[in-house]
């Protein structure tokens, strides 16, 4: 099962609303995956193990994970474009994990 | 049903914590202003100004959606004494960095305002995500920019979320 990172400044208000968000979405399609929010300063910690990172803050690191913009699913603005490289993202982390 | 959504309503929005047609001259002046209001109100801690202003320039809030520039700048919880949600509606826009950007991206001009004062309650998200369902509809925004009171404002913002479930897309 995929792991999905969701970071804000605080990782209270909008990491844990983006976070809802995917899940609900996630689960209309029905794809399993685990969706954490998480504050910015504990991102380097939890992303060890993550396969796909939502970002609401800037960044300037390479994580070498795929890196979806969470502020789409805020505004809904470009989220079905956001979503669908998400989905991507989930199914190859999944088929990679399989092998 | 009903209970709970005017409940989650009415935890957080007062009508004296709605703020109409203030100038403003910069983002700085409009935290200090508010953070003093907030505090003299019994809302928040005497640390909040320098919390929201730190985390606004850390962590920039501004948010265009489809149909209106907004800010939703908020500070670590341990900031607040009581939860609120305050509503602002600048004379003009106040310009705000877009949230996941730097000071260097275009601002975005936030018309409406909505200082969290959230904590790690699990209500924050079904409120975040009733206020930005709200504010990507631009029926609903025009209503708020053109709200000539507000009781009128608050009267928007609670027949909005007390009519629309928690699961909002």
């Amino acid at each position: 099962m995929a792991k999905i990172i969701v970071a804000c400044g605080s990782g209270v208000a909008t990491s844990q609303t983006v976070a809802s968000k995917i899940n609900k979405l996630l689960s209309e399609k029905k794809i399993k995956s685990a969706v954490e929010a998480v504050d910015i300063k504990s991102l380097d910690k939890f992303i060890k193990d993550a396969d796909v990172y939502v970002s609401i803050v800037r960044t300037k690191k390479d994580y070498h994970i795929p890196v979806i913009n969470g502020i789409a699913f805020l505004t809904g603005m470009g989220q079905d474009k956001e979503f669908e490289k998400l989905v991507d993202a989930i199914k190859k982390a999944d088929a990679h994990k399989v092998r | 049903m009903t209970n709970e959504d005017s409940q989650e309503f009415e935890v957080f929005f007062k009508q004296n914590l709605v703020f109409r047609d203030v100038e403003y001259p910069d983002v700085s002046t409009f935290f200090r202003r508010i953070a003093d209001l907030l505090e003299a109100k019994g809302y928040v801690q005497p640390t909040f100004y320098q919390a929201i202003a730190e985390r606004e320039a850390n962590y920039p809030t501004g948010l265009q959606t489809a149909s209106v520039g907004v800010a939703i700048p908020h500070a670590d919880p341990v900031n607040l004494k009581k939860p609120f949600i305050s509503v602002v509606r600048p004379k003009d826009p106040i310009e705000f960095s877009p949230m996941g950007g730097s000071q260097n991206d275009p601002k975005v001009k936030a018309s409406i305002i909505f200082v969290l004062g959230v904590t790690r309650d699990g209500l924050q998200v079904k409120v975040l995500q009733k206020l930005m369902a709200m504010l990507s509809d631009e029926r609903l925004t025009k209503a708020l920019l053109h709200a000539e009171s507000d009781r009128r404002i608050l009267e928007i913002i609670e027949r909005f979320f007390i009519d629309t479930k928690a699961s909002v897309s």
